[in-house]
């Protein structure tokens, strides 16, 4: 079998100055990461958020200029160690995609530092964040420069560790170390798949270059060799995916991961966590083979759906938006499963500003919340109150206009309305969906009837949001009056809060990443990275079916929602099936958790049985012991005594010439030699 | 005329001799004048003797392929590589020798003494001929020039007891020699010669019918067992040593033992694979592990247990002149090399504990180990070298020799050299109780002497440590010192 595979030599290209630049941009947030955990509480507060958001700054500038400046692929490679003859080498790609995710990261996680320095403002544990956060993007970073899965690898449990640290950042809270506790479980769960797909390639292949190993097993599928290798290779990394993106069934992680800080949630959403999943699998795509593809849509498929349908049902703002994300990936995994890599990073990029836009326009509200509590909590009345809860929000249009604006673009960008940026991405996976049934045919269209219906329910959940947090009155009030007065002194947030929440809406726009509203075509600073549809047929229908279903949606949840008073419909309740995530959690437990306490039960009976048998030996043994030091003390000692005794004997027997005169050792001598001597003679 | 001339030819191959002539002649001019009898004068004129003799002969051992075998002074000596390199050995020997008169606490009545000087370098002198003899004349002679100054150095603190010990060393040294000349009367009877090394003399002593052969070599060989103390010519070495300073202790039991060693090894070599020769040397020395390793064990003296131990070293050194082989030579030296290093540095820290604790009884060092740790601490290693044990070179060198051993008996299946393994397997077990019998008072037994005096501790400390330091390092470069024996021994 590997006699069809040619080796290939892993040459060592030794970096440029823009793989230098790269790497530059790389180490900053590792130096701020140092620098401020170390010195942490020795330096202002103010001065820690700014230097972490000017380097981030820094850092955003600099991947412009990189994007720019780049051309074509910059691939480097030296050696990272050697151990005897085996040398691993490291190695980064600089190409389109790499610099185009360089610069959303960085700008995404320049905007969440901007808002941080606000809203994280006098938080308890502040020394911690900003390090966190920085560690956070460089681990991103590493993802997405890395050419090796080993690095890769690497960075990406960095991010898990990352993720940890934010979302359990408030820690003192059960939800909150819960929360990270499960995040960090599911995701090492699924990451044990990438270790196993990085231990099949390495058997296999012997090398762990991503640029390499897509020749090899480009070559594999040329010379028609065995192709299980690649094969589970991809599925063992499409779990791992499954895991950091938030598919089913392990996405049920990630809505409890909104218990960390909000513009930690709107970075994992948009720019780090769950974006590196998707990322790892499209620079891997050449190991999707096979079966695995369609195994990946319907996973999508069932994702995207789900999670749209748990969104309606959920009362938590950022719940809401948590599932939407999930929803989003489906969508985003279906595209990668139909070959459409493009479609997908393009989803990934669009998505990425509106959903942080999406994240932080909420968190400003949940702020404006938690001011009011806090307000209350000065004045000696301290009432228990989910700052997270729609039901309890309403009537923000008026107070705060601009956190609206930037929510109101952000949600038409989310639901696909023609001339935002989620109508390009979202029309462009629909397309390539569509091109695919018409291929395949059979369960293919059931993907793109559900992918539609999607649509649907991602416009129905998205306005029952708006309506219920920016629209009719406050109902907070109906509960309870003595809000009244803090209520009306809210207004609008502060402009560190507005100013990324307006630069990042104005992301959602069109013409931001296609010159035609209304399709992708016309794409422009994302370079080659969205191949301006070259195999995506344009159809007219498909934006057109797409729209009636969003306005559709909206119409209904408009109807639905106008007069809503939250308290009293009881369909608003959550049903069990979706308050128990399906019981997806209970299905795990069932299926994994309690085998392996049952097997660890077992395994403790007979470990007690062992405890047991070896007491009954060991009292044997006393028994036996005993019986030995009887016979030790009278047998074997008496021998060694009598063996000392007379070895003094003959000791003394040789020295007790000594003590006699010197013709006693000429006797001796002379009998002794005299005797020898005659002895040997008759001996020979 | 003719023999003049190659005397005069010869001199130029005696030059470390002439040097330790020449330095005798200086300390003993040097002894005459009040003003210039001082310690000083006399170490350094002695020491500048060696250093200036060890150099030439390390010049001389590194253009070795020049002078692969030389005979002179009309085939009474030779001059080759290995005799060479015998000879640094004891140059060595000597220089250890005197900076432990120098350091000694007990040794100041030795040190301050011309006649000191003057009798180790004509005892060196001595083992220079001895190593270097072809004729059984020079061994004699040689054998006497060292044993003359050692019974005067025995007795020469004129005191009750050295002065037995040194006429105990007299009688039983002239005995010996007595017994030896007797051999050799014998010899010269049977082979018409005393050329040892000739092949005609090899030859002749074939043809003697095997009961004479061995007697006539026991004879001979009693005054190099004597020198060497092994059984049955060991029964002196306990009073000797009982009733001499540590200084002569150190040189009795280094200097001439090494050279003996060093001619029995080139005597077993021609009569390598001659069964009687090889099986009397195995029966000696197999009496002589069984004698001192269990004789020592009883001791509770530490002057005589260290005799008792000079007895069983001999015995295991002797056993590397049973094999005949490379190999054997090889571990010979490699023992010699530890032994020389090991012997000083042990003596020299029992004469360190006597002399703060005012007695030589090994219940005198009770609990000494807490007062001198560091010290202590070095016995310890340097016992572990005496039994053979790792980390030190020492038992690599009981390896070697029983490796060696073990090779002839493979080749020749003698129940006797089965004996002598055994015996030697046993003295080495019975060698950790008396060796560590010391350092057991020291460390596990309570403190119960109230007479503690101090003395020179950093130069004593740096002494033992520097003496003990090659016998640890070959530990670890064993195989460094073989090779370099592979070389010196291919010229016997």
């Amino acid at each position: 079998m590997s006699g069809l595979i040619p080796h290939i030599e892993v040459p060592l290209i030794p970096a440029d100055s823009i793989s230098m630049l790269a790497l530059t941009i790389f180490f900053m947030p590792i130096i701020t990461f140092i620098l401020l955990f170390f010195t942490g509480k020795h330096i202002l507060a103010s001065i820690r958020s700014w230097l972490a958001t000017g380097v981030m700054g820094v850092m955003f500038v600099l991947s412009v200029y990189l994007h720019i400046s780049i051309k074509g692929e910059h691939l480097s490679r030296w050696i990272w160690f050697e151990i005897g003859t085996i040398k691993f080498t490291t190695s980064m790609l600089l190409n389109n995609y790499s610099t185009t995710m360089m610069v959303i990261a960085t700008f995404v996680s320049f905007m969440v530092h901007l808002y941080s320095v606000q809203y994280m403002k006098e938080r308890r544990n502040h020394s911690k964040y900003f390090p966190y956060l920085a560690l956070f993007v460089s681990s991103m970073l590493g993802i997405i420069l890395s050419d090796n899965l080993l690095i890769t690898f690497i960075f990406w449990e960095l991010v898990g560790l990352a993720s940890f640290l934010l979302i359990g950042f408030w820690y003192e809270k059960d939800t909150s170390a819960a929360a990270a506790k499960k995040a960090f479980l599911y995701n090492k769960f699924a990451d044990l798949a990438f270790v196993i797909a990085i231990m099949i390639l390495y058997a296999m292949y012997g090398t762990t270059e991503i640029s390499i190993l897509k020749e090899l097993v480009n070559l594999s599928v040329t010379y028609q060799a065995v192709l299980a290798v690649p094969i589970f290779a991809g599925l063992a990394i499409w779990f791992a995916t499954v895991g950091k993106s938030a598919q089913f069934p392990l996405y049920v992680w990630l809505p409890d991961a909104m218990a960390g800080p909000t513009p930690v949630s709107a970075l994992l959403h948009a720019a780090t966590m769950v974006a590196a999943g998707v990322f790892l699998l499209l620079k891997t795509s050449f190991l999707l083979i096979d079966w695995v593809p369609n195994l990946i849509t319907i996973f999508g498929c069932v994702t995207a759906l789900l999670a749209a349908l748990q969104a309606i049902r959920t009362f938590d703002s950022k719940k809401v938006l948590a599932f939407s994300t999930v929803s989003q990936l489906g969508y985003m995994m279906m595209a990668v499963g139909v070959g459409a890599d493009d479609a997908a990073f393009f989803h990934l990029a669009t998505h990425a500003f509106f959903k942080a836009c999406l994240f932080l326009s909420v968190g400003a509200v949940i702020h404006a919340m938690h001011h009011m509590q806090s307000h209350q909590f000065d004045h000696g009345q301290y009432k228990e109150l989910d700052a997270l809860d729609m039901r309890l929000m309403g009537g923000f249009r008026k107070k705060m206009p601009i956190t609206f604006a930037a929510y109101s673009v952000s949600y038409a960008a989310l639901i696909g309305l023609p001339f935002f940026s989620g109508f390009l991405s979202k029309d462009a996976i629909l397309g390539a969906l569509y091109d695919r049934a018409v291929v395949s045919g059979s369960w293919s269209w059931l993907i793109v009837a559900v992918a539609f219906t999607t649509v649907g329910l991602t416009a129905f959940y998205m306005t029952r949001q708006m309506i219920l947090i920016f629209f009719g009155e406050f109902r907070l009030l109906k509960t309870d009056a003595s809000y009244k007065k803090y209520f009306d002194h809210i207004v609008e947030s502060e402009w560190l809060i507005n100013i990324p929440l307006i630069l990042l809406g104005a992301m959602s726009f069109w013409f931001f990443f296609s010159l035609n509203p209304l399709h992708a075509q016309t794409g422009w600073w994302m370079k080659d990275a969205f191949v301006s549809g070259t195999h995506h047929e344009f159809h007219i229908f498909i934006p057109i079916v797409a729209s009636l279903f969003t306005l559709g949606a909206i119409a209904i949840a408009v109807q639905k929602y106008k007069t809503i008073d939250a308290f009293v419909d009881t369909r608003l309740t959550l049903t069990r099936v979706f308050a128990n995530n399906y019981f997806i959690e209970k299905g795990i437990t069932f299926l994994f958790v309690q085998p392996v306490f049952m097997i660890s039960n077992m395994c403790m009976a007979t470990d007690d049985f062992i405890n047991r048998a070896i007491h009954a030996k060991a009292y044997f043994f006393i028994v036996v012991a005993q019986l030995a030091d009887v016979f030790d003390r009278w047998v074997i000692d008496g021998l060694v005594h009598f063996v000392a005794g007379f070895i003094r004997y003959i000791g003394s027997f040789f020295r007790s010439y000594l003590k006699g005169n010197i013709q006693g050792y000429f006797y001796f001598t002379l009998i002794a030699f005299a005797l020898m001597l005659l002895w040997l003679g008759w001996y020979l | 005329m003719n023999i003049l001339e190659h005397i005069r030819e010869s001199l130029q191959f005696l030059v470390p001799e002439a040097l330790l002539l020449g330095s005798l002649l200086l300390v003993l001019f040097l002894d005459m004048f009040q003003a210039t009898r001082k310690n000083t004068y006399f170490a350094a004129t002695a020491f500048i003797s060696f250093a200036a003799g060890g150099l030439y002969l390390l010049n001389q051992l590194f253009d070795r392929g020049s002078i692969p075998n030389v005979e002179f002074m009309d085939h009474m000596l030779l001059q080759n590589p290995t005799i060479l390199f015998s000879k640094i050995l004891l140059i060595i020997s000597g220089i250890l020798a005197l900076v432990f008169i120098q350091l000694s606490p007990s040794s100041l009545w030795l040190r301050e003494r011309g006649e000191t000087y003057i009798l180790l370098l004509a005892i060196l002198m001595g083992c220079f001929f001895l190593v270097a003899a072809l004729n059984l004349f020079v061994v004699f002679l040689s054998l006497e020039l060292i044993s003359v100054p050692s019974y005067i150095l025995v007795a020469s603190r004129f005191d009750k007891k050295s002065t037995e010990a040194g006429i105990k060393y007299l009688l039983y040294g002239a005995f010996a020699t007595g017994v030896m000349l007797f051999g050799i009367s014998l010899i010269y009877g049977l082979t018409a010669g005393m050329d040892l090394f000739s092949p005609r003399w090899i030859m002749v002593f074939a043809s003697v019918p095997v009961f004479s052969k061995w007697i006539v070599l026991g004879l001979v060989l009693a005054a190099l067992f004597f020198k060497t103390s092994l059984f049955p010519f060991h029964p002196w070495t306990p009073d000797t040593y009982e009733g001499s300073g540590w200084g002569v202790l150190n040189i009795l039991s280094t200097i001439p033992k090494i050279a003996a060693f060093i001619f029995l090894m080139r005597l077993s070599a021609i009569f390598e694979g001659m069964q009687s020769y090889s099986l009397l040397l195995a029966t000696i020395i197999g009496f002589s592990l069984l004698v001192g390793n269990f004789s020592a064990l009883m001791q509770s003296n530490a002057r005589r247990l260290m005799a008792y131990s000079s007895i069983a070293q001999g015995g295991f050194i002797g056993m590397a002149l049973l094999g005949g082989g490379d190999l054997s030579q090889q571990a010979l030296f490699f023992y010699l090399i530890v032994y020389l290093f090991s012997v000083p540095a042990a003596l020299f820290v029992l004469d360190y504990f006597e002399n703060i604790s005012k007695g030589d009884a090994v219940n005198n060092f009770n609990g000494l180990g807490k007062k001198e740790p560091v010290m202590s601490l070095i016995f310890v290693i340097v016992m572990a070298t005496l039994i053979g044990l790792p980390p030190t070179a020492g038992f690599f060198a009981k390896i070697f020799v029983f490796t060696s051993v073990w090779q002839h008996y493979e080749t020749i299946h003698s129940p006797i050299l089965l004996g002598v393994i055994g015996v030697a397997v046993a003295g080495t077990v019975a060698s950790v109780f008396y060796y560590m019998k010391v350092p057991y008072s020291l460390f596990f037994k309570e403190f119960e002497n109230t007479v503690i005096l101090t003395s020179k501790h950093k130069s004593s400390l740096v002494f033992v440590s520097l003496s003990i330091l090659p016998v640890v390092a070959l530990f670890f470069t064993p195989d460094w010192l073989m090779d370099l024996l592979k070389v010196i021994v291919v010229y016997i």
